[in-house]
This record gives C-alpha cells, structure tokens and sequence, in this order.
C-alpha cells in the first residue's frame, strides 16, 4: 500500500509538471515554462557570484552523478 | 537544447537582416558553419553516452566519467563555442534570452512549487521508509531499467542535453 501511495506521488508530480509546462506553452500564458523558469533562475547573482547558476549547474552535476556513477 | 539552440541560430540569422531564401556568401559559409558545430556538438554528445552507457555504477570509471562530461560541456560552453561561427550567430540571440530570462517571473512561477511539493513528498516518503521496494525513491525506481546499456545510453544523453541547456541559459 505504501508503494502505492510513493508511486501515485510521483505520477502525481509528473502529471502536474506537464500540465504545467502545457498551460504555460499556450499563447498569453501566464504560468512561465519549466525552461523560462531555470532560465530566470541561472541569471541569480549575489553580487558578482552566480548564484543562481552554481545552484544549478552543481545540482544536475549531482544529479548525473548520483544516476549514473554512484 | 539542441532544438532550442536551432531556433535561437535561425532568430539570429533573422536579426542580422538576413531575409528568407536570400543567402549571399557570407550567410551561406555562417549557415555552414553553424551546421558544422552542431553536428560536431552531437557527435560528441552520442560518443559520450555510448562510453557512459557501458560504465557500470559503483565505478570509479562512472564516477571519473561524469565529472568529465560535466566540465568538458562547461569548457566547452565557456571558452570554445564562443570563438566559434555557431558562437558569433548567437550572440544576439543569446543576450535577447538573458534579457528575458533576467525577468524573474514572480509570483507566476509558484505554481511549479506544486508538482515539486509533490514530488518532494513521494521522495521523502520513500526516504523515511529506507528507500525499499514497499517504500521506493525515484533511485530505486530507476536504478533497474538503468542498468540496461540501450536506457543508461540515452538517459545519460538526455542529462548532457539538460546540462548544455543550462550552460546556455547563462549566457
């Protein structure tokens, strides 16, 4: 039943995630698209840090990491 | 990315000036050009995936691998495809995208907490149950069909295409 549940969480997500970047495709969207939203977030400085960008860049390096190599 | 890096050559060509099936030389050889790296871009993208896919996990090789890939994109970014024909056609593409991209979008963007609510959730449910068969994370779901060299090939092609997508959102 547990397992169930995790599962319908993460098809959850997924199904939300694509609405999402759907609703946010359609002209005069409101909602940005997952792409518009990373792209925001990559340009985050503090000062002269990039923060926005070792944030992310060092969270899909992880991410590949953990997939992949670990 | 690959696609969106098309479209963002092809808006470039068009802020140049270049009308539609009017090509001279010097559009022509940056047409060339272009086409010339992004194939190289591929090539190397297919290459490394083909190598990843046979690297079993736990491996120092994997590990070794990955960090590679990781930077090889980011020198790459940063330093080569700058200096290249591909480089110079998006520069002005590439500065209307940060122009964009450098307009937070708010209060908008706090709908995407949603699937990531969810997400976290089933996560750190799976987590608290010891990450299991009765309480999956996304790493146990993921981690069989991983371990066939067609799904780890693609996959690993699919985050070097996330990744080359990021390093050019910065721009």
């Amino acid at each position: 039943m547990s397992r169930v549940i995790i599962l319908a969480g993460f098809g959850l997500a997924l199904i939300t995630a694509v609405a999402l970047e759907l609703i946010a495709r359609r002209d005069g969207a409101r909602v940005p698209t997952l792409g518009q939203l990373c792209a925001a977030a990559v340009q985050v400085r503090v000062g002269r840090f990039p923060l926005g960008q070792v944030i992310l860049m060092g969270l899909w390096w992880w991410v590949g990491w953990h997939f992949f190599a670990r | 990315m690959v696609s969106g890096t098309v479209a963002d050559g092809g808006s470039a060509e068009g802020g140049r000036g270049t009308a539609p099936g009017v090509t001279g030389p010097s559009s022509s050889a940056e047409s060339v050009g272009l086409r010339a790296w992004r194939i190289r871009l591929a090539v190397s993208m297919v290459a490394m995936s083909a190598v990843a896919g046979q690297l079993p996990s736990f491996s120092a090789a994997a590990t070794l691998w990955v960090l590679l890939s990781g930077a090889l994109l980011l020198g790459y970014g940063a330093f080569i495809a700058r200096r290249t024909e591909y480089g110079a056609l998006q520069a002005p593409s590439a500065s209307a995208i940060s122009r964009r991209a450098r307009r937070w979008p708010g209060r908008r963007a706090l709908w995407w907490l949603v699937p990531g609510a969810l997400f976290g959730a089933a996560e750190v449910g799976g987590l608290i149950g010891g990450s299991t068969h009765a309480y999956p994370t996304l790493s146990t779901l993921a981690d069989p069909p991983l371990e066939h060299y067609p799904v780890r090939a693609v996959a690993f092609c699919g985050w070097l295409l996330v990744f080359w997508a990021l390093i050019r959102a910065k721009r």
